[in-house]
Protein backbone atom coordinates (compact mmCIF):
# COMPACT_ATOMS: atom_id res chain seq x y z
CA UNK A 1 0.00 0.00 0.00
CA UNK A 2 2.46 1.85 0.72
CA UNK A 3 4.16 2.51 -2.55
CA UNK A 4 0.50 3.53 -3.91
CA UNK A 5 0.91 6.73 -1.20
CA UNK A 6 3.02 9.26 -3.14
CA UNK A 7 1.44 8.10 -6.46
CA UNK A 8 -1.94 8.73 -5.26
CA UNK A 9 -1.00 11.94 -3.65
CA UNK A 10 0.57 13.08 -6.38
CA UNK A 11 -2.64 12.02 -8.49
CA UNK A 12 -4.75 13.71 -6.25
CA UNK A 13 -3.44 16.81 -6.08
CA UNK A 14 -2.62 16.89 -10.21
CA UNK A 15 -6.75 16.29 -10.46
CA UNK A 16 -7.57 19.36 -8.12
CA UNK A 17 -5.56 21.66 -9.81
CA UNK A 18 -6.50 20.70 -13.58
CA UNK A 19 -10.34 20.63 -12.65
CA UNK A 20 -10.73 24.00 -10.83
CA UNK A 21 -11.55 26.98 -13.58
CA UNK A 22 -8.16 28.64 -14.64
CA UNK A 23 -10.14 31.74 -13.50
CA UNK A 24 -10.39 30.24 -9.90
CA UNK A 25 -6.71 29.56 -9.93
CA UNK A 26 -5.61 32.90 -7.62
CA UNK A 27 -1.30 31.81 -6.99
CA UNK A 28 0.16 32.98 -4.06
CA UNK A 29 3.10 32.55 -2.21
CA UNK A 30 4.29 32.78 1.60
CA UNK A 31 7.77 32.52 3.65
CA UNK A 32 7.63 31.24 6.99
CA UNK A 33 9.83 30.24 10.00
CA UNK A 34 9.90 28.86 13.23
CA UNK A 35 11.09 27.28 16.11
CA UNK A 36 11.45 23.36 15.43
CA UNK A 37 10.84 20.25 18.74
CA UNK A 38 12.14 17.10 17.66
CA UNK A 39 10.14 13.88 18.47
CA UNK A 40 11.48 10.65 19.26
CA UNK A 41 14.10 9.66 17.16
CA UNK A 42 15.45 12.87 15.65
CA UNK B 1 13.04 26.13 10.84
CA UNK B 2 12.33 28.02 7.36
CA UNK B 3 10.16 27.56 4.87
CA UNK B 4 8.62 29.02 1.34
CA UNK B 5 6.20 27.57 -1.00
CA UNK B 6 4.20 28.57 -4.02
CA UNK B 7 0.88 27.53 -4.57
CA UNK B 8 -2.90 27.99 -6.13
CA UNK B 9 -6.30 28.46 -4.34
CA UNK B 10 -8.46 26.15 -6.15
CA UNK B 11 -11.68 28.30 -6.33
CA UNK B 12 -13.33 30.33 -4.12
CA UNK B 13 -14.70 27.95 -1.17
CA UNK B 14 -11.13 27.58 0.68
CA UNK B 15 -9.28 24.98 -0.91
CA UNK B 16 -6.03 25.42 -2.24
CA UNK B 17 -2.48 23.24 -3.54
CA UNK B 18 0.81 24.19 -3.07
CA UNK B 19 4.58 23.01 -3.02
CA UNK B 20 6.42 23.72 -0.49
CA UNK B 21 10.30 23.19 0.94
CA UNK B 22 11.41 23.23 4.34
CA UNK B 23 15.20 23.40 5.92
CA UNK B 24 15.92 23.00 9.55
CA UNK B 25 18.93 22.57 11.36
CA UNK B 26 18.97 21.55 15.14
CA UNK B 27 22.38 21.22 17.14
CA UNK B 28 22.43 18.33 19.30
CA UNK B 29 22.46 18.75 23.21
CA UNK B 30 24.22 16.03 24.04
CA UNK B 31 27.23 16.33 21.70
CA UNK B 32 28.38 19.95 21.51
CA UNK B 33 28.59 20.74 17.93
CA UNK B 34 26.76 17.58 16.49
CA UNK B 35 23.43 18.64 14.28
CA UNK B 36 21.36 17.17 12.38
CA UNK B 37 20.02 19.39 9.20
CA UNK B 38 16.63 18.71 7.73
CA UNK B 39 15.94 19.97 4.03
CA UNK B 40 12.24 18.41 2.64
CA UNK B 41 9.98 19.59 -0.24
CA UNK B 42 6.14 18.48 -0.25
CA UNK B 43 3.11 18.90 -2.23
CA UNK B 44 0.14 19.77 -0.35
CA UNK B 45 -3.34 20.13 -0.23
CA UNK B 46 -5.08 22.82 1.99
CA UNK B 47 -8.58 23.77 3.37
CA UNK B 48 -9.52 27.37 5.09
CA UNK B 49 -12.44 27.75 6.75
CA UNK B 50 -14.37 30.65 7.25
CA UNK B 51 -13.57 32.35 3.45
CA UNK B 52 -14.10 35.83 3.50
CA UNK B 53 -13.39 36.47 7.45
CA UNK B 54 -10.44 38.30 8.57
CA UNK B 55 -9.12 35.15 11.08
CA UNK B 56 -9.52 31.65 8.78
CA UNK B 57 -8.60 28.57 10.50
CA UNK B 58 -6.95 25.75 8.32
CA UNK B 59 -5.41 22.36 7.88
CA UNK B 60 -3.26 20.89 5.12
CA UNK B 61 -1.44 17.71 4.60
CA UNK B 62 1.18 16.53 1.58
CA UNK B 63 3.78 14.47 0.72
CA UNK B 64 7.37 14.34 -0.61
CA UNK B 65 10.78 14.19 -0.17
CA UNK B 66 12.75 14.32 3.28
CA UNK B 67 16.44 14.71 3.82
CA UNK B 68 17.92 13.83 7.20
CA UNK B 69 21.51 15.11 7.35
CA UNK B 70 23.27 14.17 10.51
CA UNK B 71 26.23 16.56 10.64
CA UNK B 72 28.63 15.21 13.70
CA UNK B 73 32.06 17.46 14.78
CA UNK B 74 34.19 14.06 13.56
CA UNK B 75 33.12 14.84 9.87
CA UNK B 76 33.39 10.72 8.60
CA UNK B 77 30.57 9.84 10.77
CA UNK B 78 28.26 12.37 8.39
CA UNK B 79 25.37 10.40 7.42
CA UNK B 80 22.79 11.50 4.88
CA UNK B 81 19.24 9.58 4.13
CA UNK B 82 16.46 11.01 1.70
CA UNK B 83 13.31 8.91 2.12
CA UNK B 84 9.71 9.41 1.70
CA UNK B 85 8.26 12.42 4.12
CA UNK B 86 4.96 13.54 5.43
CA UNK B 87 3.48 16.72 6.43
CA UNK B 88 0.24 18.16 8.29
CA UNK B 89 -0.60 21.45 9.63
CA UNK B 90 -2.89 23.14 11.52
CA UNK B 91 -3.00 27.02 12.02
CA UNK B 92 -4.76 30.45 11.69
CA UNK B 93 -4.53 32.84 8.42
CA UNK B 94 -4.89 36.60 9.80
CA UNK B 95 -6.13 38.57 6.58
CA UNK B 96 -4.22 42.25 6.44
CA UNK B 97 -4.89 43.03 3.15
CA UNK B 98 -6.39 42.32 0.03
CA UNK B 99 -3.05 40.19 -0.96
CA UNK B 100 -1.49 39.77 2.32
CA UNK B 101 -1.94 37.54 5.69
CA UNK B 102 0.04 36.32 8.00
CA UNK B 103 -0.03 32.64 9.53
CA UNK B 104 0.40 30.82 12.55
CA UNK B 105 0.84 27.00 12.46
CA UNK B 106 1.26 23.97 14.54
CA UNK B 107 2.79 21.66 11.62
CA UNK B 108 3.99 17.82 11.85
CA UNK B 109 7.12 17.06 9.48
CA UNK B 110 8.37 13.44 9.60
CA UNK B 111 9.55 10.08 7.72
CA UNK B 112 10.94 7.19 8.83
CA UNK B 113 12.97 7.43 11.76
CA UNK B 114 12.40 11.15 11.52
CA UNK B 115 9.97 13.45 13.34
CA UNK B 116 10.07 17.08 14.20
CA UNK B 117 6.77 19.76 15.41
CA UNK B 118 7.83 23.07 13.91
CA UNK B 119 6.21 26.05 15.00
CA UNK B 120 5.30 28.35 12.35
CA UNK B 121 4.89 32.25 11.53
CA UNK B 122 4.89 33.33 8.38
CA UNK B 123 3.73 35.86 4.95
CA UNK B 124 1.49 35.23 2.63
CA UNK B 125 0.87 37.18 -0.52
CA UNK B 126 -1.63 36.61 -3.55
CA UNK B 127 -1.30 37.42 -6.89
CA UNK B 128 -3.97 38.29 -9.47
CA UNK B 129 -6.97 38.43 -9.23
CA UNK B 130 -9.81 36.77 -7.57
Amino acid sequence: MRRFATPMMLGALAEAALSSPAAAQKPFAFLGGGVTFPMGSY
Amino acid sequence: MASAGFGVELGTKGAWVDAEVYYGSNNHSDIAGDKTRIPAGMLALGYQFSPGKKVRPYVTGGAGFLTHRYKPVIAANATSETKLGVTGAAGLNFVVGPEASFYVEGRYLGGKDTSIIPIMVGVTISFGKS
